[in-house]
């Protein structure tokens, strides 16, 4: 593999792990359960469904 | 005579309201007295439910219920009393009592006591209740005060959870919303979830939002929450639509007779909030109660209840102050007859045997049953201080404009053509014009960015493995779902269209007779049409169903309404198999989710839901303009919903796919899909597809994804079949079944942990396990019969 195949790899894998990362803790953190929010503080609006975890 | 027999544009009073339970309370509270004026304003569509005007707007009740209710057309003066005028008492022309704004509270609370309450420490936090009936502006004074965007909509009851927010330039002052309720006494699930917070969290004040276009229903959640003796501030929303129809409210006198702060206010524009916002941290930092928490009169006819409710709280003051209720409240709902506050105070025999004589003997010297006479005291009094203090407009121009759209709309023969043509008018928008249209537009976008990409890689000779990742797995995949953006867009467009203009509310009155015969009430329609939407906000709006066994029914039956996110997996089988029919196939997907939707409820009323829906008691909005920023925010919110889930987890998935897809066990790269990793997880499901036509390990992967987002079945077809090799593996019969197939098996994850939030893990088990095998069913009988 060339150098830049190596790069747009890498590209790809951080921004993977990056989203999983984002994903991950969107899950664990709290917000709503239909995944709209970050958190309850962070409540986006009406997309949300409105339930605490 | 019964309010069922009414003639259409009669007027009648009630006699007396029948029935019994949760019901008839209900009724009472939203002003279904003994003494008030009805007027029969018209028969759904199919003659049943109605609609009656009582006390300046519209309800509806099914004649069922109305067929409880004794009406009078004669002698119809109101039933008043003279002597009890000294419990309202007369005032003119006074100025400005200036309560919630500096020392006048105090000199009255604490003459003779020397001293006067301390204010809280402005940097202490301070918690506020925002309190009110169903659609009367809460959430819009909400977003005005915390300058968030929650959802509003013209229906009452869009709320159906507390929502918190911190008050703009008020950093320590947070702000709960509250689901809609008409009275302290819960009749559906949501209403539990205000009246728990507005007893047990004690918030430091209230904000009492009241549509003052029919004030005399609003007051009469006022005075209950005055009897908790908390702080609160009463804000008269919509004040502007009363005046411009030439009615105007007494301000001063009001909060003179009432003795809480009165504040008139415009929650769309903004006027008056100002001033409520500093009313209400007044009387939350020097914890100013209401003025005045006594309604009944102590002579006149109506006498027998200040005695009974006088005795009653003197014989339950320990108890209150030992279960922590404040007094007054606890015994009016102890003289209701409130489970909850009887249990909550723990009376001996001897207390209850008291006070049930206490209450016979007040039933028969008033005439009235316990609860009816309860009722009739707070509307006395509320009639009363409503005569002195408001100028009713003439009909409001909104008033006339929603008469004269509802005689098309909810009319005998035209209101189900409406219904059918303005659904019609939606979807063909959606799918065929203008949705369409932008969709192709963006794909475009899509594809020529994609060709860009692949060139570029070309060029820079990057090696095959990475050349795949990023042309079929990842471009492949998100752009895949990318694309039907617009669509979704549309529909939810429309969707917000019907709610807010209150055309939604409609839907509900003229659907209640046929979806009562599938064992649904009216109202389930709103959660069953949100569904084609989105199955989250609709299994939520399912709160909104006063019985348990209508929100299950209701919650089981959502997820065969096809949501948007199926959307594109119908567009990508369209693309490829019925070019020239798509809009015929996609509509057909919509009748079988409904038609399958509809034998399941006919088989649910008959197995685990046999008995009635419960009753039909809403009230009908006026028609409103939708507002543009909310219907654009919404727009807004569910283009960052989808876009934010087409690059997580869409993304995620099809890097995994892709991945699985391209190595085996041994991380080769192979030549041949069949040798990958996928292939041979997903083989052995294959089988239990074969009957269906569909026993390819490629589609059973896609289904599986699926269950993440079902939009992710499209990215992994995307990934997993060429053009050509989908034209291979599936013809017309197997793409349609398999289409059956992906409408009707389990409900993505999220709504799923909706379902299990709502009605716990067994049922939402029960959701997916029935689900793919009614699905299984469906697809197998089409395979059969195509």
């Amino acid at each position: 593999m060339n150098v830049q195949s190596w790069i747009v790899l890498a590209v790809v894998v951080v921004t993977f792990v990056a989203v999983f990362r984002y994903y991950w803790k969107k899950q664990r953190r709290g917000g709503c359960s239909c995944g709209s929010c970050d958190s309850c503080d962070s409540c986006s609006g009406s997309s949300c469904c409105g339930i605490r975890r | 005579m019964k309010l069922s027999q009414l003639s259409i544009g009669k007027t009648a009073r009630i006699t007396a309201v029948g029935g019994d339970g949760a019901l008839r309370q209900h009724l009472l509270d939203m002003g279904v007295i003994p003494g008030a004026e009805a007027t029969l304003v018209r028969h759904a569509p199919m003659g049943d439910p109605i609609e009656i005007r009582i006390h300046g707007y519209e309800l509806t009740m099914r004649k069922a219920d109305a067929s409880q209710i004794d009406i009078t057309t004669k002698g119809l003066e109101p039933q008043t009393d003279p002597s009890e005028d000294a419990y309202v008492a007369l005032v003119s022309e006074i100025p400005h009592p200036g309560l919630g704004e500096g020392g006048r509270y105090h000199e009255e609370q604490t003459a003779g006591l020397g001293s006067v309450p301390q204010a809280a420490d402005a940097g202490e936090p301070i918690q506020l209740a925002l309190v009110g009936n169903q659609n009367c502006g809460k959430t819009t004074l909400f977003n005005r005060l915390t300058g968030s965007n929650q959802h509003v909509g013209n229906f009452p009851g869009v709320t159906v959870e507390r929502k918190d927010g911190v008050v703009k330039g008020h950093p320590r002052v947070t702000i709960t919303d509250l689901p809609g309720i008409y009275s302290l006494s819960p009749y559906t699930s949501e209403e539990v979830v205000s009246r728990r917070f507005v007893l047990e969290q004690k918030p430091h004040a209230i904000i009492n939002i009241i549509d003052t276009t029919c004030i005399e229903r609003s007051l009469y959640l006022t005075m209950q929450l005055m009897e908790l003796g908390r702080p609160m501030v009463l804000a008269l929303n919509f004040i502007d639509e009363m005046e411009a129809a030439g009615g105007t409210v007494r301000v001063n006198e009001l909060e003179q007779m009432l003795g809480v702060p009165v504040v008139p206010i415009c929650a769309v524009s903004g006027d008056g909030v100002d001033e409520l916002i500093g009313h209400v941290l007044h009387v939350a930092r020097y914890q100013e109660g209401p003025m005045r928490q006594d309604f009944c009169p102590s002579t006149g006819m109506r006498s027998a209840v200040h005695r009974s409710l006088h005795a009653v709280m003197h014989l339950i003051e320990d108890h209150a102050e030992r279960a922590g209720i404040p007094l007054r409240f606890a015994a009016t709902k102890l003289m209701e007859g409130d489970t909850l506050t009887s249990e909550a105070l723990q009376l001996s025999q001897n207390e209850q045997e008291t006070i049930e004589h206490l209450l016979k003997q007040m039933e028969e010297e008033r005439g009235m049953d316990r609860q009816a006479t309860m009722a009739d005291m707070r509307y006395a009094f509320i009639l009363s201080v409503a005569g002195k203090t408001v100028v009713h407009p003439r009909e409001s121009k909104e008033h006339r404009r929603s008469q004269r759209i509802d005689r098309i709309l909810t009319g005998r023969w035209t209101a189900l053509p409406s219904f059918i043509g303005i659904m019609a008018l939606i979807f063909w928008f959606t799918f065929n014009s203008v949705g369409a249209w932008l969709q192709e537009i963006f794909e475009e976008g899509i594809d020529a960015f994609t060709s860009v990409a692949d060139s570029t890689l070309t060029a820079w000779d990057i090696a095959p493995a990475v050349h795949s990742l990023v042309t079929d797995g990842v471009l492949a995949g998100v752009g895949s779902v990318l694309s039907f953006l617009p669509i979704i867009i549309c529909l939810f467009f429309f969707l917000s269209m019907l709610e807010d203009s209150g055309y939604m509310a409609r839907i509900a009155f003229v659907m209640d007779k046929p979806l009562r015969r599938l064992g649904l009430s009216g109202r389930s329609i709103v959660p069953l049409l949100m569904g084609f939407g989105c199955s989250v906000p609709s299994i939520m709006a399912s709160r909104t169903l006063p019985s348990e066994r209508d929100r299950k029914m209701t919650i089981l039956l959502t997820p065969f309404m096809s949501c948007t996110a199926k959307i594109p997996i119908y567009a990508f089988f369209v693309a490829a198999f019925f070019p020239h029919n798509g809009a015929w196939v996609m509509m057909s997907m919509y009748l079988i989710g409904i038609v399958v939707g509809i034998l399941m409820a006919l088989l649910l009323k008959r197995t685990a839901f046999r008995g009635e829906a419960v009753p039909f008691v809403m009230e009908l909005p006026n028609y409103r303009r939708p507002i543009p920023r909310n219907v654009l925010h919404l727009l807004w919110e569910k283009a960052k919903d989808f876009l934010e889930r087409a690059f997580t987890v869409i993304f995620l998935a099809s890097i995994v796919i892709w991945f699985l897809q391209t190595f085996n066990f041994h991380m080769e790269m192979v030549e041949n899909n069949i040798d990958s990793m996928l292939a041979r997880i997903a083989s052995p499901i294959a089988v239990l597809f074969q009957p269906l036509g569909l026993g390819d390990w490629r589609i059973i992967t896609a289904l599986v994804s699926g269950f993440l987002a079902k939009e992710s079945v499209v990215s992994t077809l995307g990934g997993l079949f060429t053009p050509e090799s989908l034209q291979a593996t599936l013809n017309t019969v197997t793409c349609f079944t398999l289409m059956v197939f992906c409408l009707l098996y389990t409900p993505c994850v999220a709504a799923v942990a909706t379902v299990r939030r709502e009605l716990g893990g067994k049922w939402a088990m029960i959701v997916v396990c029935v689900q793919c095998l009614v699905a299984w069913l469906v697809a197998w009988i089409f395979a059969l019969v195509l």
